[in-house]
């Protein structure tokens, strides 16, 4: 075993980093879908995560192995490797739609014209950098980040509920049909790969007793505060809501104080595009780890990188690169094919796989009582 | 120190460096550097339609010198096209600087756009992500050019001073029916899907004061002095639309009856006529409340609206003259002022029901509490619509 984070870290990353990623493109998206429905799918897809997020945790309470290693122990070695490169192929592709939303998020709200692509091209040093850091450096900086993400969400909150009419999502479960219902947590599944996260935390937390319980509810009420801003959101924008990309950017701009004082909610929105940003970063350490596992490399040795860890983020970045440019400008061509086809891989990495280990962790040998 | 140590100490410190600034660059914005003479940062925009498609006036804040006498100077300048995204274009053409539509704070529709499809006209401002939703909108008789070409008495830009006469504290007197972007497509897109926005009128004035004809249209400057023929806007009545199709005007009395309804009334003023003499009272502590009931399926809508008087000025028995409890009003005048009140309302209710455009909301309201109800109505709540009047003022004690 080996310990590179601590449980409050896991707790701040299974809140902050989880939820930051969702306030983007997912209330457009809910809303083309259900209308004022639009929290119901988001309840769904929640309620079935912070089961796989409990059921990682309590994986954990089992044994001290990672995931891999569990999965060496009960599949073989070959089936180990095996589901490291994949996880780190799912990592990469979990990047992909957060990466182009970053890239649209960045020009749309930051600037008053449409800059070029070059001026998102500098998120990728960053990216190379943190994600050659480790999972450790990753706890690190949600202790930094998570306050910070939360004091920005209640600010833009606070600013926003004032805007609200709570009465544009009635009536409930009228509006909508089973099937848009169905489209829209289809299509928003991309944005929870967060069962599969907490799986790669297997074996690098000490656990305690409790902490399943700690962790479940860290990703629970970030749940409840996504699942409220979508409501803000809708109430804010009600009709105009399914045109409405970057939600974070635009909730707040009708606070009454900004007409004389100037757009200070975006000092707001940049410490939540700082938490994001870390976020999108995560899933690039997360792949790193799998290619270094699965390699038998070390990634880190005391705070310095390794080369493999370095060689395999600058890999990872590249690909992204190249996915940022491909599809420069066909963003809802790339939401298309996760709606329609990729979903099932989201499904299997964040919600069953995370079961299978619950499972395998309760009936491994050597599984603490 | 070892030298492998050192250069990894500085490669990381030189890493750093790198992502900083590369942060730097990530979240500065073109590092502030704006060509001025490239730019016009357009404040209002003006449209009028025409049988060739549309006519767009931008009034754009050009920037002074901090030492100059001035305080604002500005340009105006307009351009044709088939739909209004074509007329910004033209206006493109004809200057060389692309309009910066994220200050326009107002958006001014002409005449001739109440003949259209509303939001065919505004389709522009919804698309475009950079202009604000909160930016006001009204309606002019005439043509939104000439308006903002009009002089006002301070000066100025005419955008500011139309703004003023939609500002948030007209509104919040129930003076001026002010709305944004927003609100204006969040009403049409609701189950009323009806909306209004005030009708932008302007007395005296004459032109644009000390206007200079440019290729590009007129500019002029603030000299700070009050010229002849200066213009007064005001914003007391109200154009109402159903569907995005113009409706009709509400009188004054009616758009304030629609303010009390739609708006948070701090303070309001209305003249109450008793026994032949005038008083004219303040309304504070003022709740309106509409609630919909169904009655056998048919939609009743019961408005409660409660406030607190006192008299501001009186024909009669002047505070001067009496200063012992000169703040209490009269029962006659509070029951004279319920009345006022309601009879403005019912006055609005039938504006709503003759022109089948539901500014009070009700078939929004049906539509979100009586799902069903609403649905064998097939949303023309309004036709078939009951209202009930629960109107009482009280005087402060």
């Amino acid at each position: 075993m080996n310990d590179q984070l601590c449980t409050r870290q896991v707790c701040f990353i299974m809140s902050a980093y989880s939820a930051a990623g969702k306030l983007l493109m997912m209330p457009a998206v809910l809303s083309y879908y259900c209308a004022g429905d639009l929290w119901l799918p988001a309840l769904a897809l929640y309620a079935l995560q912070t089961a796989a997020v409990w059921a990682a945790a309590y994986a954990s309470s089992k044994t001290d192995k990672t995931f891999f290693a569990l999965a060496e122990g009960a599949l073989g070695k070959v089936a180990g490797k095996l589901l490291s490169w994949l996880f780190a192929a799912f990592f990469l592709l979990a990047c992909v739609l957060p990466v182009l939303e970053q890239k649209l998020f960045v020009q749309s709200i930051f600037y008053d014209t449409i800059p070029s692509l070059v001026t998102f091209l500098p998120f990728f040093v960053f990216s190379v950098y943190v994600g050659a850091k480790g999972i450790r450096n990753a706890g690190r900086v949600a202790d930094i980040v998570m306050p910070l993400f939360f004091a920005a969400f209640a600010a833009l909150v606070i600013m926003s509920v004032g805007e609200s009419d709570m009465s544009a999502l009635q009536p409930v479960l009228v509006s909508s049909s089973p099937s848009r219902l169905f489209s829209g947590a289809r299509f928003s599944l991309y944005n929870f790969a967060d069962g599969a996260v907490m799986l790669m935390f297997m074996g690098r937390f000490a656990y305690k007793k409790g902490d399943a319980a700690k962790i479940t509810l860290s990703y629970a009420a970030s749940a409840l505060a996504v699942l409220l801003f979508l409501a803000l959101f809708y109430s804010i924008f009600s009709s105009l809501a399914p045109d409405r990309y970057f939600a974070v950017g635009q909730i707040a701009v009708f606070f009454p104080a900004l007409s004389l004082v100037g757009r200070v909610d975006l000092v707001a929105v940049y410490a939540v595009e700082l938490c994001m940003l870390f976020a999108l970063a995560l899933y690039i350490r997360l792949a790193v780890a799998c290619v270094c596992g699965a390699l038998g490399k070390e990634q880190t040795k005391g705070r310095n990188v390794r080369p493999a860890a370095a060689v395999a983020s600058l890999a990872m970045n590249v690909l992204l690169l190249a996915a940022a440019i491909i599809f420069n400008n066909s963003y809802l061509v790339v939401q298309e094919v996760f709606g329609r086809y990729l979903w099932c891989v989201y499904l299997a990495f964040a919600f069953v796989l995370p079961a299978v280990a619950a499972t395998a962790a309760r009936f491994a040998r050597g599984a603490r009582a | 120190m070892r030298a492998g140590t050192r250069m990894q100490a500085a490669a990381r410190i030189a890493f750093m460096a790198l992502v900083a600034a590369m942060l730097f660059l990530f979240f500065t914005n073109d590092f502030g550097l704006v060509d001025i003479h490239k730019t016009s940062i357009v404040v209002a925009v003006g449209v009028d339609a025409s049988e060739s498609g549309y006519r767009v006036t931008a009034q754009a804040a050009v920037p002074t010198p901090a030492s100059g006498e001035g305080s604002a100077s500005y340009t105006q300048v307009t351009g044709s096209g088939a739909t209004v995204a074509d007329a910004i274009d033209d206006i493109n053409a004809k200057t060389g600087f692309y309009p910066k539509l994220a200050f326009c704070n107002l958006v001014i529709l002409g005449e001739s756009c109440a003949e259209k499809q509303l939001f065919t006209v505004l389709d522009y401002f919804y698309r475009n992500d950079y202009v604000p939703l909160t930016a006001l909108v009204g309606i002019c008789r005439g043509s939104a050019e000439e308006l903002l070409a009009q002089k006002p008495s301070d000066g100025g830009m005419s955008s500011s001073a139309i703004q003023r006469a939609m500002s948030e504290e007209l509104k919040n007197s129930a003076n001026a029916s002010t709305i944004n972007l927003k609100l204006l497509a969040q009403d049409a897109g609701s189950p009323s899907r009806s909306s209004y926005m005030p009708v932008i009128k302007y007395s005296g004035g004459g032109g644009g004061g000390s206007t200079a004809a440019t290729p590009a249209g007129t500019s002029g400057s603030s000299d700070g002095g009050g010229a002849g023929n200066s213009a007064e806007f005001t914003c007391l009545t109200t154009a109402a639309f159903d569907g995005g199709r113009y409706a009709g005007e509400l009188s004054e009395e009616q758009s304030f009856a629609l303010n009390l309804l739609r708006n948070d009334i701090r303070l309001a003023v209305m003249n109450v006529e008793h026994d032949g003499k005038n008083y004219t009272v303040a309304l504070k502590n003022n709740s309106c409340k509409t609630e919909v009931g169904s009655e056998g399926g048919m939609p009743v809508l019961k408005i409660k609206f409660r406030a607190i008087a006192n008299v501001q000025a009186a024909e009669t028995r002047p505070a001067a003259e009496s200063s012992a409890n000169s703040h209490l009003v009269p029962e006659e005048v509070l029951a004279a002022a319920s009345s006022a009140i309601e009879q403005r309302m019912r006055s609005l209710a039938e504006f709503c029901v003759s022109n089948s455009c539901d500014l009070l909301g009700a078939g929004s309201m049906f539509y979100r509490r009586f799902y069903s109800d609403s649905l064998a109505l097939d949303g023309r709540v309004i036709d078939v619509l009951k209202t009930v009047y629960d109107i009482r003022v009280g005087s402060v004690r």
